[in-house]
């Protein structure tokens, strides 16, 4: 049986966000900090649905079970979409990093590679992978805290360029994918309180800040010079004496991308194989529509759009809160 | 299965030799300080580390070009990464800059010297030129500036930054927009932003009280830069607090008269944003900042320092 | 021939005898010696070398000679012996050829007695030994210096004298086919879960191995089909070491004729651990297992970092020392990479050999390798200094966890090779893969990864750092607590 305990998952979320706080092209000036914090108040809204369903005995694999296949194909669809959008993502950062070869489609390709293997080893294993990498990301974020602490100006936040609150809250909003994961994860997870399961949201929100903060102080108005504002964050703290030190965060990159796309493959994966239990090789096939779901969304440059909002609040509110009502009113007619 | 596909897979991407091609370390060239002229013709002056007073020469269309002449002239690869010390023979704007940084993997540590007139020849010891300015750094006689911190302040408002210039009588301070030195600053008006840019304050200073010149060690130091808006006008204070031992008022006045000829000869005569200006008003007078463009700001704006012990 | 399995005991003597030569197919250590057992035909059969002379005549042989019963019968004579004759501590009857050989062969001695469809059985073994001595693989400075030996009930004795507890139950069973090796199964029946020991019962008559010569035969049926390059089985030869790992809920098992146990579940944490960190003071033993975390780090890594920063990364190096390797690697023949994998597989031939030849000259195999070799590969600029330098150091912190060499040895080739092919990016791929590996492996459901992931708070008191045993003797942990 696999099952994860609070810890795991809030690792597993964790390391999602910490993913788009690495591809982040957002803004990072204090009004977008306020956003950030405001998308996650939204957030810790949207769950509720969710997190009451669980508590009242449901799980996914036994209604996926009961012949119910819409709900399970949508979040199939979702994922795919999802990992096909980060491979993109990877795509793109990749060439903000000093890699050894040119071009940044094979940093892409590398990962699906090892993706491929990473997938085959199941969701306890993934999970157990991702405690590991939590760890490495704190001490990343030390090495990045010492690193920018010299070029840290606080009166540089004021210069950061932000375009407000309500777009702060909407840009977080967009790259809360870990959300629906969240609503599936729970499905997995053992029994705890509600509130060891939402660890992930004031932790991430503590990590959005932190980095946040950092490009602010640090970079000010130079932030959005680059693409990637964390990218540039990396390129000129050093927590080396007179090097610069940028390519020791590869390492933890390359280790975040390999969870994010193993994540939302492992999920299709098993997703799938309650539809279609005699499926074989389930995994590949979730890794191989993901790659041609980013090769789609890489043609057409498409990375997130505001749109994004609305599956996430339809998979994360909407559908909990619908299987609510269903649960209570078929609880009354019995 | 999937664990032979997986294998497959990375044999490809190996055996293709996807990957090779790395120039090894004894391919390489270690710059420790670079002059650039980027004229009409690019042309690159390299110091290398190894050997003393080795110099390569590299000229092309761009800096890129100019790099790869070099690098065939010696037949290694040039790594600049370590490069201490670029020399740049006219001043060169924030995107250029940017361009260091990201193509070229120079540090934002690493530090940018203008010419002016002066040339550096194969002669010249260039990683003396360095350590003065660490050394000058490091006493506290000019203010701290590197790579990242010219690169911010172009990206300013204002778009000047302080930087280092070589003439003459040695190592002096200026203005440059990126295009064009502004103005070189006094020896007084150096001192003085090192004191309101408050980074790297001197452990020692001489004054003269009124028992004569005396010397006044610096324990510590702060500098706060604030605006206040009153009646339309944008009022910065740079306030100094020094704690130490010796003649503090002596120490005090002092300090003020090198700010006051700091803010003379920068914000006042070329507007230049070398201290925080922008900043202090982006973060006290917000609403004022949102609505005026920087110049009028610059233009309008009263100065005024306050020195006093801690 | 392997039809005797089943085959029940003749009872005619003689014919008993000629099948029991024919069985063995007239070899010339089956001793039967014929004599009269009150006026009955019987005969003593042993294996040459593997009894004690003086144990059989004195036990034995001098007792059952002066047996005089009215109307012996077969039957009578058995039950007489038995009931009446404490020959031996260690008796037991066969009833068929396939014990009779098991126990024949084991070093008992056997009465035949004609009309009689069993053998009674004595144990007098009195095979040569090596004494109890202390193990050359887990050196300790100041735990006890017994580890185990070849025979397994001896080392059953080593364990036994240290739990003095009924609750440690030990049995025995024979595995391989043609081996017919004795091996115990060691455990706290009250802190081992039922059916973890089932499991393991099963898996292991489920083997149809032909003999049990070393603890790699019995590991791949104990470990899960995850393909792990890490051992999930562990292994030891010190039996204070077994005692502690059988109080905190594990499964020991001693194999006779090897001077190891296993024990399973074992978890990463284990290879960091050893005997002496109990006898130290907490705050010196918590340094020396951050320095082994560290060091593992360093044997995995260091080559790996140092080829990929050199080639890909030199911004990373210091100034000073990239200058130092810039002019160490000026004449080098062959690429940064290709030089570390040549020291590295040097280095593993040499130690090779030191291992295999006999021990006077295997000394002069380090001095050959070290001093000649080594010297003239760096005085000739075939290798760089600052390359041997890292390669010695990995090496050498390999060392300090030598229950991980295996997969540090082939995990730093491929390491290397990732960082001299894709530099930090490489590192981190592989890094990738090896932390999923590490992550899949389990046994029998217990994670490898465990109490680090799942994170048990509680049990971090004897991971990262060890405590006090006036806080360890708090709270008895066994590792059910992470079985998942």
């Amino acid at each position: 049986m696999n099952r994860i305990s609070s810890g795991q998952l809030t690792c597993i979320l964790l390391l999602s966000e910490a993913f788009m706080i690495m591809c982040l092209s957002a803004d990072t000036g204090l009004p977008a900090m306020a956003g950030t914090a405001i998308g996650f108040g939204i957030k810790l809204l949207l769950c509720i649905p969710a997190m009451v369903l669980y508590k009242n005995g449901f799980s996914l694999s036994s209604y996926c079970k009961e012949r119910h296949f819409v709900l399970p194909v949508i979040f199939v669809l979702y994922f795919i979409a999802r990992g096909g959008i980060s491979f993109v993502l990877i795509w793109n950062s990749a060439e903000q990093l000093s890699l050894p070869y040119s071009g940044s489609l094979i940093t892409a390709v590398l990962i699906g590679i090892v993706c491929l293997y990473t997938s085959s080893l199941g969701l306890r294993t993934f999970s157990r992978a991702a405690t590991f990498t939590a760890g490495f990301l704190g001490i990343t974020l030390v090495i990045l805290l010492i690193g920018a602490w010299q070029r840290m100006d606080i009166s540089s936040i004021s210069l950061a360029e932000s375009s407000g609150a309500f777009s702060g809250a909407v840009e977080n909003l967009m790259l809360s994918d870990s959300l629906p994961v969240f609503f599936v994860l729970m499905s997995f997870t053992r029994e705890d309180r509600p509130a060891k399961r939402l660890m992930f949201l004031p932790i991430g929100l503590l990590l959005w800040e932190i980095v946040q903060l950092l490009c602010a102080a640090v970079l000010g108005g130079l932030a959005s010079y680059g693409e990637y504002p964390f990218f540039l964050l990396t390129s000129v703290s050093q927590p080396l004496a007179a090097q610069r030190a940028d390519a020791i965060y590869l390492i933890v990159f390359v280790l975040l991308c390999t969870l994010r796309i193993t994540m939302f493959t492992v999920l299709s994966a098993h997703i799938m194989g309650t539809i279609f239990p005699r499926l074989k090789l389930r995994s590949i096939i979730a890794l191989l529509l993901m790659i041609g779901a980013g090769t789609l969304f890489g043609f057409i440059g498409y990375t997130g759009s505001p749109f994004c909002i609305l599956p996430i609040v339809f998979l994360t509110f909407t559908v909990p809160l619908w299987l609510l009502i269903k649960k209570k009113k078929e609880c009354r007619a019995s | 299965m999937i664990k032979r596909i997986f294998c497959l897979c990375a044999a490809l991407i190996f055996a293709t030799g996807c990957t090779g091609g790395t120039a090894e370390v004894r391919e390489r060239i270690y710059v420790q300080s670079a002059v650039l002229d980027a004229g009409e013709y690019t042309s690159l002056e390299l110091f290398l580390f190894e050997g003393t007073g080795e110099l390569v020469e590299g000229v092309g269309k761009d800096i890129f070009s100019a790099t790869e002449n070099a690098a065939v002239r010696t037949g290694r690869e040039i790594f600049l990464g370590h490069t201490e010390l670029l020399c740049l023979k006219s001043p060169m704007d924030s995107s250029g800059l940017m361009n260091c940084l990201d193509e070229y993997r120079l540090s934002p540590g690493c530090r940018l010297l203008l010419l002016q007139g002066e040339d550096i020849s194969e002669d010249t010891d260039t990683t003396k030129l360095t350590d003065s300015l660490k050394l000058g750094t490091e006493k506290g006689n000019i203010p701290q500036t590197d790579l990242f911190t010219i690169l911010k302040e172009l990206q300013s408002a204002d778009g000047k930054a302080l930087a280092p210039l070589l003439t003459e009588d040695g190592i002096s301070m200026c203005i440059t927009d990126g295009q064009n030195i502004l103005g070189i600053l006094s020896q007084r008006a150096t001192i003085g932003l090192v004191w309101l840019r408050g980074d790297n304050h001197p452990e020692r200073i001489t004054v003269t009280g009124e028992n004569g010149t005396e010397s006044f060690q610096v324990y510590s130091a702060c500098t706060d830069v604030s605006a206040q808006i009153i009646k339309g006008i944008p009022h910065i204070k740079a306030e100094v607090k020094i704690k130490g031992k010796g003649n503090t008022n002596a120490a005090c006045n002092m300090i003020k008269a090198y700010c006051q000829s700091a803010i003379d000869e920068t914000a006042e005569s070329m507007r230049a944003d070398v201290f925080g200006i922008e900043a202090a008003i982006a973060r006290d007078c917000s609403e004022y900042y949102a609505q005026h463009d920087f110049d009028t700001v610059m233009r309008t704006a009263v100065f005024e320092i306050d020195v006093r012990e801690k | 021939m392997n039809d005797f399995a089943n085959e029940t005991i003749h009872p005619d003597l003689q014919q008993n005898i000629r099948r029991l030569r024919e069985i063995t197919g007239g070899g010339s250590d089956l001793m039967v010696n014929e004599f009269l057992l009150s006026g009955v035909p019987a005969a003593l059969v042993t294996c040459e070398g593997m009894v004690s002379t003086m144990m059989i005549t004195e036990l034995i042989l001098e007792p059952i000679t002066h047996v005089d019963i009215p109307n012996p019968t077969a039957e009578r004579l058995i039950s007489h012996i038995q009931d009446r004759l404490l020959l031996s501590l260690d008796r037991s009857v066969a009833d068929n050829y396939r014990d009779f050989f098991r126990f024949l062969n084991s070093g008992f001695a056997i009465v035949i007695i004609h009309g009689a469809s069993k053998a009674l059985v004595f144990g007098v073994q009195g095979y040569e030994k090596r004494s109890v001595s202390e193990p050359s693989g887990e050196s300790n400075v100041m735990g006890a210096r017994e580890g185990f030996i070849e025979v397994i009930r001896m080392n059953m004795s080593l364990v036994r004298r240290r739990m003095k507890t009924p609750f440690l139950k030990m049995e025995l069973m024979p595995i391989g086919d043609k081996s017919q090796t004795d091996i115990c199964l060691c455990y706290m029946y009250d802190r081992v879960p039922e059916s973890l020991v089932d499991e393991i019962k099963e898996r292991l008559n489920g083997t149809e191995l032909e003999s049990v010569l070393s603890t790699g035969y019995l590991q791949p049926f104990l470990e899960n089909k995850t393909g792990c390059l890490f051992d999930t089985v562990g292994t030891t030869q010190r039996p204070d070491v077994l005692c502690g790992k059988l109080l905190e809920g594990r499964v020991g098992i001693l194999i006779d004729g090897i001077p190891y146990a296993i024990t399973v579940p074992k978890l990463m944490c284990e290879s960091f651990q050893t005997m002496d960190d109990y006898s130290f003071r907490p705050y010196y033993t918590t340094c020396i297992r951050l320095i082994k975390y560290l060091a593992f780090f360093i044997s995995l890594l260091l080559p790996a970092l140092y080829v990929a920063v050199a080639l890909h990364h030199p911004e990373l190096l210091n100034r000073t020392l990239l200058l130092i390797l810039a002019k160490a690697e000026e004449n080098a023949p062959v690429s940064l990479m290709a030089e570390a994998i040549g020291v590295l597989l040097v280095y593993e031939i040499v130690r090779e050999a030191g291992l295999r030849l006999p021990k006077a000259v295997g000394g002069s195999v380090s001095i050959v390798a070290g001093l000649i070799i080594g010297d003239a590969a760096v005085s000739s600029g075939l290798i760089s200094t600052p390359m041997l330098t890292v390669t010695a150091i990995a090496v050498i912190s390999g060392f300090a966890l030598p229950d991980l060499n295996q997969p540090l040895t082939v995990l730093r080739l491929l390491f290397i090779l990732a960082g001299g092919f894709l530099g930090l990016f490489g590192i981190g791929l592989l890094g990738s893969i090896t932390l999923f590996n590490i992550c899949a492996g389990e046994s029998f459901g217990y994670p490898f990864t465990a109490p680090i992931a799942p994170l048990r708070i509680r049990s971090m008191r004897d991971v990262a750092t060890r405590v006090g045993f006036r806080t360890m003797q708090k709270g008895h942990f066994t590792v059910e607590e992470y079985h998942e």
